[in-house]
């Protein structure tokens, strides 16, 4: 209901609407029936008026033909019942007046009305109609005038045999012994009219009235249900879930009330969903990314236990061969010694006991080679004490610490070095060991001599490095089987002979690469050489780049502009 | 304790040469004929072009490994006695068992438990003949 008011309420509208077509139409049907009701009373009163004075012509032809006055106020006296014959004069061929009847009272006025138009008026046949407004009386009126004629004259010309037109236009003309003239007052008309007028607009009023209380009634039956539901939508709208549209009886607006209800029963069981979720999802969430963490340090745990089994297997199975040597061969001693008399000794067992203990020893300094190789892998490098080298220095003292046995196995070390590399931020002396560990690895590939080349670069921008120095060393050796290759990095991988390699120089090598940032690649060909390339990023951490060169500064410049 | 039962040829496989000499002078002293091999394709064509009655034969080895060797020279000679020699956990020791290995002996081995293992091997072959003669 508060939206009554509102002018841009649909009520409103419909309203006015409706309203105004149903004004427009009553008063259009209203205009047309008062029109017809004036026309038709204008028509009867002509006829009336018309007949009337026809009826006083035809009666008054005795009193004219005779002159009789007497005669003619009698049949005036005929008309002075009503009112609204205001006068009645009879006159002869010549306008005289014969006789009169005059219920207002001014016979001047008569007078001169009798001598207006006589001449036209009583040539004419039929009655002659013209409307008058006297100013004296402050009247409207209709005066009708009728010619008095002979009929006895008309017979007599008859049966002179006058047949032709002329002949009876002669006859008409000249059987007119007089002239009727009859005012008739509007007044009675208007005043009907106006009756009818007032009955009308009334009943337009009343029925106009009697309508838009229907509509009225009729829109708050349509609107009403409408409108509870806008309200109940705005409601809804503040987020209060608790209201419902009462279902009314229009069928369609019973429908939509009805979906709107389930509507809303249903935004509000997912708002309530929603809502629990909301609430339960953080606790999940945490649940959640608990579970992960544990899973997450359960894999890291699972996967480092067995790393560590991984090599702690490695480690035993690589001791436990020359540890079987020394145990044997000192239990063989042992025996030997045991068995023997004391105080001689025999030449020959002198010399078994000798390749014994010499065995012995060797197997003692392949353990002790192997134990040492894994301590390298348990020096985890100190970062503080990594400093900017050049890499080139570097590799040229690895060279000049191994030149001696690739002289000797016949190699032939062509290097190919970049100038003026920047500096490499990191621990030279574990670079030195990686780089021993792939130059030597050449070299037993090599066992027949052959060509070693160890070359640097600068690399350009390469994945998450802004810039990178390239590394490589290749050989024309045997290569690597391509089952193999996958394997080499492992810890304890080796095709020499047990008691050449170790198989750990790879892997320590790797794991010192990737702890400067870096990367190695191998590519290999049987029988043709191998290539292995190191990769060692410019830039591994902040304190890297504390010394950096022209290069390296524009390099980063670039990539900051990125 | 001298080799006066059936068993005459013993083959040792293994990698490691320092194993593969203690063994051999070992066993040559307990008075066997000897045969060596470096690796498991090398030990399956002794094992055809030589009658051998018990073979030592490391797990971990280049090219064919131990469980390997152990599995196709049974094809080749279901009768063959082998015993592995390896680190070996008890798991690795279960499945050379269950495919047909009569013993395992950790390294490092004490020489005596290689001899003893030899008299049980000369046991076993008492054994495989006797079912081979109730069988013919
Ligand atoms: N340049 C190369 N050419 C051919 N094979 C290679 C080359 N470098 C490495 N390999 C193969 O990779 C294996 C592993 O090498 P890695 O350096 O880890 O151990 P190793 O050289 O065998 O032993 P150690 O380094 O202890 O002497 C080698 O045994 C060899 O088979
Ligand atoms: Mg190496």
């Amino acid at each position: 209901m508060r939206r009554l008011l509102s002018f841009s309420s649909l009520r409103f509208k419909a309203m006015v609407t409706i309203s105004a077509l149903i004004v427009l139409t009553t008063s259009v049907l209203g205009g047309f029936l008062f029109n017809n009701l004036r026309n038709e009373m204008k028509l009867e009163l002509l006829k009336w008026g018309e007949s009337t004075a026809r009826q006083i012509a035809h009666s008054s032809e005795y009193g004219v033909l005779t002159e009789n006055s007497s005669e003619l106020t009698n049949v005036l006296q005929a008309i002075t019942l009503h009112d609204e014959f205001l006068y009645a004069v009879v006159q002869d061929s010549t306008g005289r007046i014969l006789s009169q009847y005059d219920r207002l009272n001014a016979e001047e006025l008569v007078r001169w009305i009798a001598t207006r138009d006589f001449d036209q008026n009583i040539s004419k046949d039929t009655t002659t109609v013209s409307y008058r407004t006297v100013p004296e009386l402050n009247k409207e009126m209709v005066e009708f005038s009728f010619p008095v004629r002979t009929t006895t004259f008309d017979m007599a010309l008859e049966d002179l045999g006058a047949t032709t037109i002329d002949d009876k236009a002669y006859a008409s003309t000249s059987d007119r012994i007089g002239l009727v003239r009859l005012g008739v007052s509007l007044d009675g008309v208007r005043d009907k009219i106006f009756s009818a007028a007032r009955i009308t607009a009334l009943i337009i009023f009343l029925v106009t009235i009697a309508v838009i209380a229907l509509t009225a009634v009729l829109v708050n039956v349509i609107i009403k249900p409408i409108d509870n539901l806008v309200n109940a939508a705005e409601i809804i709208a503040t987020g209060d879930m608790s209201h419902f549209v009462a279902e009314g009886s229009v069928d369609e607006i019973n429908r939509l009330a009805r979906a709107f209800n389930a509507m809303v029963r249903s935004l509000r069981d997912s708002r309530d969903e929603i809502e629990v979720y909301n609430r339960t999802l953080e606790l999940k969430i945490a649940e959640r990314t608990r579970e992960l963490e544990q899973a997450q340090s359960q894999l890291v745990q699972s996967e480092k236990l067995s790393a560590i089994g991984q090599l702690a297997a490695g480690v035993a199975h690589e001791l436990n061969n020359p540890m079987g040597g020394i145990l044997g061969y000192a239990q063989f001693a042992l025996e030997k010694i045991s068995k023997s008399e004391p105080g001689t000794i025999s030449q020959r067992d002198l010399d078994s006991q000798k390749k014994y203990l010499t065995d012995i020893e060797q197997q003692a300094r392949r353990c002790r080679a192997i134990i040492k190789n894994l301590l390298k892998f348990s020096r985890s490098s100190d970062k503080k004490e990594w400093e900017n080298f050049d890499i080139n220095v570097t590799l040229n003292e690895t060279v000049s610490l191994i030149q001696h046995q690739l002289d000797l196995g016949n190699i032939t070390l062509v290097k190919d070095m970049a100038d003026s590399l920047p500096k490499l931020h990191g621990n030279p002396s574990q670079m030195q060991q990686v780089f021993t560990n792939l130059l030597l690895n050449a070299q037993h590939a090599m066992s027949d001599g052959g060509e070693m080349r160890l070359s640097t670069r600068l690399a350009p921008r390469l994945g998450e490095f802004s810039g990178c120095v390239e590394v490589t060393v290749e050989d024309t050796g045997v290569g690597i089987d391509e089952s193999h290759v996958h394997r080499i990095f492992e810890p304890f991988f080796t095709t020499k002979d047990k008691g050449k390699g170790t198989g750990l120089g790879l892997s320590i090598s790797y794991g010192i690469v990737k702890e400067h940032g870096g990367d190695i690649a191998v590519h290999s060909v049987v029988g043709k050489g191998t290539k292995f390339t190191v990769i060692l990023p410019l830039e591994t951490t902040a304190s890297g780049a504390s010394e950096e060169t022209g290069t390296q500064a524009s390099r980063r410049a670039e990539s900051r502009l990125q | 304790m001298a080799p006066g039962g059936r068993v005459k040829n013993i083959l040792i496989v293994d990698d490691t040469d320092v194993i593969r000499r203690l063994l051999s002078e070992l066993l040559i002293g307990e008075g066997y004929q000897v045969f060596t091999a470096c690796d498991g394709e090398e030990a399956i064509s002794v094992i055809q072009s030589e009658s051998i009655d018990l073979v030592f034969c490391d797990v971990h080895m280049p090219r064919l490994n131990g469980l390997e060797t152990l599995k196709r020279s049974r094809k080749l000679n279901p009768d063959l006695l082998f015993v592995m020699t390896d680190s070996l956990p008890d798991e690795l020791s279960e499945a050379a068992r269950k495919i047909g290995a009569i013993d395992c002996i950790a390294k490092p081995f004490d020489i005596e438990e290689v001899r003893s293992i030899v008299v049980r091997a000369e046991g076993f072959y008492e054994k495989v003949l006797n079912a081979h003669g109730v069988r013919s």
